[in-house]
């Protein structure tokens, strides 16, 4: 049997290496996609969506579409979740690529255009990519500027952001509670009583690093360097966090609620505990979705039940943080930059391609229902769910379920939110480094705030006397200057 | 013969051991036990020591791409057995040559295998060097040869080489054999538990190695066993994890996702356990050192 | 006991140690190929590292790098948590597995011993990602089962991850879990190389059981013991990032006493995304382990030679 095994290794692992040899060892650079197309030139594209099974035959079918249209054919690299711990190493290692996925919470732009991995495509965007520039709204351009230089193009899709509580369909209905009356924790008490009472579940809370958002603020970098501004503050005036009385406040509706036994604290700030209690129907309400049209319908076939949200009672909100959340920057390591961004300009404006790179091959990986509805296949070999992280999603295909004209409300979500005075501004924390670390670290030691266990005075006083050990008096003068400076130049 | 212990020690040594063996069979259980039980139960009851709701479902996902995974298992076999033969025949072979004192160049040696267990040049140069380089990307051998050399191995080896008595060699050399026939005639047969002892720890090194597939394998064909299992919880965790921006079409309910894990550690850790067994013959006693007058 | 084995011929000499050599060369070859050369990235640590200069064309910032960490607030908690739990986990195994093997020195029946080895080993199988989730299943506060045992007994349930005094023996406890079957292989295979004649001429003078062991059985142990021990010391600067990271499940609350410099480093890695400080951590370990490994084996020379590793 082992015998048997080798031999049938032995196959593969020749042939493998045959197919190896052939692809060569790292890159991609110019060289042809396959056959000898003049002048197609082949690039390459790190992304975060998982692989897929049946990923070739959907290659073949962009590459051979792409080749055509604008000369084109991308190798696309599908890292799936290992794509934090790798990418980090491709780009420090200046290895040979074209574009890589970037935002503010994967892969992190900021650092990287510090670091002087993407090349600044600002003066390329009019010439090269005209329709791109012209589509992309200019707001969108303003937050991924950094220095007065662009360097990633961002993807379209909802960017403003409001929190939302998801709730189980079923105990919202069955204790009798209007769902548009919830607009806080204190709101929701009468609903988590009777949740406890009727179904056991207890309320999730808030999740730490959303904290913010409930509180009406916005962050300058994120949860753990504690600076944020208000959000409807045009001077933007930088303060702490953890000190503002509506961090306090929510503090003690949480601890209220966990007296009388009804918050299962751990889920704000234990990441994965909170997402498995919700999706095994254990929370009542936790803070933890964005809203966006639709969203119902998403999470409802996320986690197999029907959900409903109750967004709080801060407006959506566009800050610089929800634009960059997903973008590509073209490496400086890149031979062909102009075909690049036209390849990513592709992905903006054409329907076909992102529908082709979101959902597959029609008939194999999902069905019509109508011109533009969809239905996907199960267990079709081509099914990631991540249309955000490739392109356009406004030119997607609707799915069932979703309200059928769910791109058009996201728009007018998007154009009506307020944006953010300091749209635009990235902070550099090199001048702080040492500080935001020493920071981000007690942060990390107090975030069982969130937990409603612990005192909160006395805790929330321990916080706020390390943070200033730790030095957030510097890193807050260090963002207000930078903030500043920014205002100033606009 | 050794003297037979007394009963009082007897039985406080069997019943220490028993307790070991408990405290180390348990979690083992426990990890089979959720691998069999349906995550309806776990997530409303917790973990157990018995299987609730007894189902199929978690390796019946884990295996969904048969092939997929049939493939992987076939990589990290060769990877094994190939980094196995290799692997234990130059480690023993450095290791002998450590372990004759009149060597002239043995302290040297020493500290060229020491400074490399404690000094690395980090991530970024390696695979600096290993990708652009040496070309070794996406190949089987960048699998096997970062993990070939195992300084640790090779001193353990080296300490268990010095037991045998130097008179054996001496003998052999007054009987005309060189360096490399005392090598395998001389010194492997005797070390034999310490052989297998490193072998068994060179194959667990290989069989449970992802790190190398990370960072230096994209192709499918070549994901070791190890691997695709890290990369089908990843995803499965990113899916659970970004609960704000996920995707669509796709019911993480349907994803039997904490039995899935221990099913995963199942499939991944099974096999040692039956390979344990096999170098497990050399470990016991019954070596006799006999034959040569000092 | 150690003699040098005379040739009497100059040439002779010269061969064995050509034919020594060249029996080396392929393993030191290959141990240059992949672990000498990438040690010339370390000029990562000395200089403010771009991606679009590289290793070369970066700029140079002597130990701006190290006094990153150095100054930290928190450098001195870091340093005290990973060299005191490393030693403990050192200190603790090393009790443990010897005494494994011993007991398992005087079993007769192989079978047994065969199947308690085979059980022994089983924890090292699992990755810290899986014993991480099974001692969540233990110490939640609410599910969890030693907290449903407490209770049961009358006692109030503790919040496990909420309070950093208990973790020291935790995490000990785990590491001994894992490894101690591990290493108690080890010692047993250094164990079955001690010659039976030594035991049958005690046995002969009349010695028992326990005289046996403590005369015959450790000291013959002993440079397997050693050589063991050194190997451990020159790695404790390094955390395994694996156990302290899952096991602990990255709570604040718990930095305390678990924070360590590879979690540390972690972390002000994804705040500041400066591999330079990563790099010059990584130097450092290196340098103190070095420092660590030379001087217990120093001390190990003057007490018994032919023990020390070099």
């Amino acid at each position: 049997m082992k015998k048997r095994m080798i031999a049938l290794g032995m196959t593969a692992v020749l042939a493998a290496g045959a197919l190896a040899g052939c692809s060569g060892g790292n890159g991609g650079g110019s060289g042809d996609g396959g056959d000898a197309k003049k002048d197609v030139v082949n690039i390459r594209i790190h992304t975060t969506v998982p692989e897929q099974t049946d990923q070739d035959a959907v290659m073949e079918a962009l590459n051979e579409y792409t080749a055509e249209k604008i000369g084109v054919t991308c190798d696309w690299v599908f890292h799936g979740g290992s794509y934090a711990d790798k990418i980090q190493t491709i780009i420090a290692s200046g290895e040979e690529y074209d574009a890589c996925f970037t935002s503010n919470w994967l892969n992190p732009y900021n650092t990287n255009v510090a670091k002087g991995a993407f090349i600044d495509i600002s003066e390329m965007l009019p010439d090269v990519a005209p329709d791109l520039y012209e589509t992309i709204p200019d707001y969108m351009w303003t937050a991924a500027t950094i220095n007065g230089g662009i360097y990633a193009v961002p993807n379209q899709q909802i960017v403003a952001r409001q929190l939302c509580a998801l709730m189980p369909k079923e105990y919202v209905e069955g204790t009798g509670t209007d769902i548009n009356a919830v607009k806080n924790l204190t709101d929701m008490g009468d609903y988590a009583q009777k949740a406890y009472d009727q179904y056991g579940a207890q309320v999730g809370g808030v999740n730490i690093s959303s904290a913010a958002d409930y509180c009406g603020y916005e962050y300058i970098s994120d949860y753990l360097s504690a600076g944020v501004i208000k959000m409807d503050d045009e001077s933007a005036k930088v303060v702490n966090l953890y000190e503002t009385d509506e961090w306090i406040n929510m503090l003690n509706e949480l601890a209220d609620l966990n007296d009388k036994g009804l918050l299962d604290g751990e889920c704000g700030y234990m990441s994965e505990y909170g997402e498995s209690q919700r999706l095994a129907k254990k929370t009542s309400a936790f803070y933890s979705g964005t809203y966006k049209p639709g969203v119902e319908a998403e999470e409802s076939t996320r986690a197999g039940y029907d959900c409903v949200v109750a967004p709080v009672d801060v407006e959506p909100y566009i800050s610089t943080n929800g634009v960059i959340a997903t973008m590509y920057g073209i490496s400086v390591t890149s031979k062909h930059p102009e075909e690049t961004l036209k390849y990513l300009e592709l992905l903006s404006t054409d329907e076909y391609a992102i529908n082709l790179i979101s959902y597959g091959i029609e008939e194999k990986h999902y069905e019509k229902i109508d011109d533009h509805t969809i239905r996907t296949i199960a267990d079709s070999g081509y099914s990631h769910g991540q249309a955000w992280a490739l392109g356009n999603v406004f030119n997607t295909y609707v799915l069932e379920g979703q309200p059928d004209d769910v791109w058009e409300q996201t728009k007018e979500l998007n154009d009506s939110a307020k944006t953010s005075p300091i749209l635009g501004f990235s902070f550099d924390p090199e001048p702080v480094q040492q500080e935001i670390t020493n920071v981000s670290t007690v942060v990390k030691q107090y975030e069982s705030l969130v937990g409603g266990e612990l005192p909160v005075e006395e805790t929330n006083a321990e916080l706020l006397s390390q943070l200033e050990v730790a030095g957030i008096d510097k890193v807050i003068a260090e963002m207000q200057k930078q903030v500043d400076e920014f205002l100033a130049s606009k | 013969m050794k003297k037979e212990i007394s009963l009082g020690p007897k039985i406080a040594i069997y019943a220490v051991l028993i307790l070991f063996c408990l405290l180390c069979v348990i979690p083992i259980i426990t990890v089979v036990s959720i691998s069999f039980s349906s995550d309806m139960e776990i997530v409303k009851n917790g973990y157990g020591i018995i299987p609730k709701g007894f189902t199929l479902d978690a390796y019946a996902f884990v295996f969904k791409d048969a092939a997929a995974i049939l493939r992987s298992y076939a990589v990290t076999i060769i990877v094994t057995v190939l980094g196995l033969a290799l692997g234990l025949t130059l480690n023993a072979m450095i290791a002998y040559v450590l372990s004759r004192q009149d060597y002239k160049y043995n302290k040297q040696l020493t500290v060229f295998l020491i400074i490399p267990m404690v000094l690395s040049g980090g991530m970024v140069p390696s695979y600096i060097w290993i990708t652009r380089y040496l070309q070794l990307k996406n190949t089987i051998w960048v699998m096997i040869l970062p993990l070939l050399i195992v300084p640790w191995f090779i001193v353990l080896l080296r300490t268990f080489f010095r037991q045998i008595p130097t008179s054996l060699i001496e003998a052999a050399t007054v009987d005309g054999a060189g360096e490399l026939t005392i090598f395998a005639r001389v010194i492997l047969p005797l070390a034999k538990p310490a052989l297998a002892t490193v072998g068994m720890f060179i194959t667990l090194n290989y069989w449970n190695d992802w790190f190398q597939p990370l960072m230096y394998i994209d192709q499918r064909e070549l994901y070791n066993l190890q691997y695709r299992l890290y990369i089908m919880m990843r995803d499965v965790q990113e899916m659970i994890r970004n609960s704000a921006v996920s995707g669509m079409g796709i019911s993480v309910a349907d994803m039997p996702t904490e039995s899935m894990r221990m099913a995963m550690c199942v499939v991944a850790a099974g096999p040692m356990l039956v390979v344990f067994p096999f170098f497990q013959k050399y470990f016991v006693k019954g070596l006799t050192v006999g034959g040569v007058k000092g | 006991m150690k003699t040098k084995i005379r040739t009497g011929r100059k040439t002779a000499s010269r061969r064995k140690n050509l034919t020594l050599t060249l029996m080396a060369l392929p393993a030191a070859v290959i141990l240059f190929l992949f672990s000498y050369v990438p040690i010339g990235g370390l000029i990562i640590a000395f200089k403010d590292y771009r991606f679009d200069k590289g290793m070369f064309g970066s700029e140079w910032v002597g130990f701006k790098n190290f006094q990153f960490f150095f100054e930290s607030n928190d450098a001195w908690r870091v340093l005290r948590n990973t060299i005191g739990l490393n030693a403990l986990f050192i200190a603790i195994t090393l009790v443990i597995s010897v005494a494994l093997a011993l007991m398992m020195n005087e079993v007769r029946s192989r079978i047994t011993i065969k199947v308690v080895q085979t059980i022994m080993f089983f924890p090292y199988f699992m990755s810290w990602v899986v014993v991480g989730y099974l001692l969540y299943a233990y110490l939640h506060h609410d599910y969890g089962i030693l907290n449903q045992i407490l209770e049961f007994f009358g006692m109030e349930s503790i919040a496990w991850y909420a309070r950093s005094q208990y973790w020291p023996f935790i995490l000990t406890f785990m590491y001994a879990w894992k490894m101690a079957g591990y290493y108690a292989v080890v010692y047993y295979a250094g164990l079955m190389g001690i010659d039976d004649t030594y035991y049958e001429a005690a046995a002969l003078d009349g010695a028992s059981r326990w005289q046996m062991v403590w005369k015959i059985t450790l000291p013959l142990l002993r440079s397997v013991i050693i050589v063991m021990v050194i190997l451990q010391i020159g790695r404790i600067m390094y955390a395994d990032f694996g156990l302290f990271f899952n096991l602990t499940r990255d709570q604040g609350a718990l930095y305390a006493t678990t924070d360590v410099l590879d979690t540390y480093i972690y972390r002000a890695l994804r705040v500041t995304g400066n591999i330079g400080i990563s790099s010059a951590v990584g130097c450092f370990q290196a340098v103190v382990g070095f420092i660590l490994i030379t001087g217990t084996n120093l001390v190990v020379r003057k007490i018994d030679k032919e023990s020390a590793l070099f």
